[in-house]
């Protein structure tokens, strides 16, 4: 096995008063995909905005290391241009701000803090419509607002189009199956597919298979109550689909 | 104060009477304001519709008309670049200034006309625009015409110091003939310190007349800046407003509109800008008397440092206003813990059968969209800047004409010091 992309130790956080992470172990290394599933909850969300660094999450203990940094330390923005991308449960809308210049900014702030120039204008067009056609989007949808007016199909395969742009080392996509109709779910599972490399980690954190039947995780953790309880290859995710998450939470209480 | 403020308005204006044209307001329309001027005097501090505005500097400000400046290289660096196919006047220190102005040729479709008609079609000020009157007085020139046609005018008045005191009494008087169109752009730009900008604008739209106005004020940091609208719509026409208050120590600005007609509708959008101790203070007053009149307005603060906004909205509808439609958002942002914005929407309705929606919301950055940005790896200052534009574009991306919101575009982020915006917008 390679170094872990992604290594958690015993990693506590609270938000108010509550501990919604109560010592999570986790190992990710280069070139996998893993799954974190879990019912209503059980914290999947919280880990994916805590690796994230948002505001509101306390760390109460543990350690984070990301390709051998300690990620705690790092703030949000520093995270992203290190190359970890989030993929948002709920992407958010900023009009006003426009798609195409979110995009490029995202993206010289990462070649910036790796000591690359910034893109040129042409290359970074032709970076996107690359991309915005592996996620089947609409040209149009550039010069529109950050999520503006979209679907909730839509926001989600804007939130691929990002990551396919930005290349990360390790992508956490919270919960990005959710709410997408059959097609939207295969593009979008194309779309990560697309980014599976052996220098890249993803972190899949979702309810269900369905996306996994698109896009084949190499490990499968489940968590519950703010800690993993169960981990096993593929097979974990489908014995999960029949027999629902129950018998895990009364070894998990 | 407001016993040496008369007594002071009085003088002044006495000892300027002889010099006032008639032909601008007639002498007995002069007198009749000043007398109205000196009876109101300045609103007192219990005086609820002036409870954010800050008038101290007017105590020690001249409110006669200033000289012309002897030459007009100081006006014509301030002057903005010209909007294509837009009809240029020029006014400095509240006078016509014709070598800075377009040639007349083109103002065809305006008629110039006696001061009275738009003034006799248009609303009453009162005391809530009780510095129309002081216009009335002082008014030395003015921009006076009935419109026909589609036409494009704008009307820029520059401030400009001079060796002695005295104020700018900015006046447009304008009558929308039935059906006219109307693109205006109002620029006040310059300023003195301690000066006194005293604006007065008339409008009256005749039936299924269209007025798309453009208002900004981007004057220099001392200038004491007052300024009344009064508009009357008839049947059918349309007032789309932009107001943008980026400048000035304190800007108070009284805006009347008056939806008279069937189906007439206003459309205002407003911004204001403050930092440092700036103070800004604007009042509406939007009256539906006419059925199916529809009145939308989108009004955004940001205040910064230890500066102040306030906006206060009231909407009238009338009894006779059945079927009026009234919207109104007004939305302020504190961009530090010492700044202030006071919003204040009231709703009046007499009649049933009326669609009303007013909100008022005043607080941060919000941090949802705050947190997306970082977690893509823009760093903060630019996070906030993008979404501190992001909370006032709406007031500006309405602009019908590209170059000219763009030239708003870049004043207003100008004054915010918002440079992560500007490089998004080329």
């Amino acid at each position: 096995m390679s170094e872990a992309m992604l290594s958690i130790r015993g990693l506590r956080a609270r938000v108010g008063e509550r501990e919604v992470l109560r010592g999570i172990d986790l190992d990710v290394p280069a070139g996998e995909v893993h799954a974190i599933m879990g019912p209503n909850g059980s914290g999947k969300s919280s880990l994916s905005n805590v690796l994230a660094g948002k505001p509101g999450y306390e760390v109460l203990g543990g350690s984070v290391s990301f390709k051998g940094q300690d990620l705690l330390a790092l703030s949000p923005e520093v995270r992203a241009r290190e190359g970890l991308f989030l993929g948002f449960q709920y992407p958010v809308e900023i009009p006003g701000v426009n798609n195409a210049y979110l995009l490029k900014a995202a993206l010289n702030a990462a070649r910036v803090h790796r000591g690359l120039g910034e893109v040129d204008a042409f290359e970074f067009l032709q970076l996107v419509k690359k991309n915005m056609q592996v996620m089947k989007m609409d040209e149009a949808f550039l010069s529109r607002g950050v999520n503006e007016g979209f679907s909730g199909g839509e926001k989600k395969r804007n939130e691929i189009l990002q990551m396919l742009v930005l290349e990360p080392s390790l992508a956490v996509l919270d919960e990005t199956d959710s709410g997408l109709d059959i097609d939207a779910l295969k593009i979008v599972s194309a779309g990560i597919q697309t980014l599976r490399a052996p220098d890249r980690a993803i972190v899949l954190v979702t309810h269900y298979q369905r996306l996994l039947d698109h896009v084949a995780p190499d490990r499968v953790h489940v968590l519950a109550r703010g800690r993993i309880v169960k981990s096993g290859g593929p097979e974990l995710a489908l014995e999960l689909e029949k027999r629902g998450y129950d018998w895990l939470l009364e070894d998990a209480a | 104060m407001s016993t040496a403020f008369t007594e002071r308005l009085l003088q002044e204006h006495a000892a300027l009477r002889v010099s006032l044209p008639d032909s601008i307001v007639p002498a007995a329309v002069r007198d009749a304001s000043l007398k109205r001027a000196a009876e109101t005097g300045l609103p007192g501090l219990r005086d609820e519709g002036w409870r954010y505005a800050d008038l101290r500097p007017l105590l020690t400000a001249t409110l006669g008309t200033a000289q012309a400046p002897s030459e007009t290289d100081s006006a014509r660096a301030l002057l903005p670049s010209a909007l294509e196919g837009i009809h240029r006047l020029v006014y400095v220190n509240g006078r016509f200034a014709p070598t800075l102005s377009a040639e007349s040729g083109a103002l065809s479709g305006l008629a110039v006309q006696g001061a009275t008609l738009a003034a006799t079609n248009c609303v009453a000020a009162t005391a809530d625009e009780r510095f129309a009157w002081l216009n009335d007085a002082f008014a030395v020139d003015g921009a006076q015409y009935t419109v026909r046609g589609e036409q494009q005018l704008e009307l820029l008045f520059v401030t400009v110091p001079t060796t002695s005191a005295g104020a700018s009494h900015p006046r447009i008087s304008l009558a929308l003939e039935a059906g006219a169109r109307l693109t205006l752009v109002e620029r006040h730009v310059g300023g003195s310190e301690g000066g006194l900008v005293n604006v007065l604008v008339q409008c009256h739209l005749g039936r299924d007349a269209t007025l798309e106005h453009t208002r900004l004020q981007d004057s220099t940091r001392g200038t004491i800046f007052l300024d009344s609208l009064l508009v009357r719509l008839d049947a059918g026409s349309h007032y789309d407003l932009t107001q943008l208050q980026l400048g000035a120590a304190t800007a108070r600005s009284a805006l009347r509109i008056d939806l008279d007609g069937e189906a007439a509708h206003v459309d205002l959008r407003a911004l204001s800008l403050t930092d440092a101790r700036r103070v800004h203070d604007m009042t509406i007053q939007v009256t539906h008397r006419g059925r199916q009149t529809k009145s939308e307005q989108l009004l955004r603060a940001i205040a910064k440092d230890r500066s102040g906004t306030s906006f206060a909205s009231r909407v009238d509808v009338a009894s006779t206003a059945g079927g009026a439609d009234s919207q109104q958002s007004l939305k302020g942002l504190l961009a530090d813990a010492g700044a202030e914005v006071n919003l204040r929407p009231q709703l009046e309705i007499s009649t049933d059968e009326v669609k009303a929606s007013h909100g008022a919301t005043t607080g941060a950055l919000d941090d949802t969209m705050l947190f997306y940005l970082l977690s893509r790896g823009l760093d903060p200052q630019t996070a906030r800047q993008l979404l501190e534009w992001a909370f006032l574009e709406d007031v500006i991306s309405r602009i019908g004409r590209p170059e000219l919101r763009r030239q708003v575009e870049l004043a207003t982020l100008d004054h915010l010091g918002n440079t992560a915006a500007e490089e998004a917008l080329r």
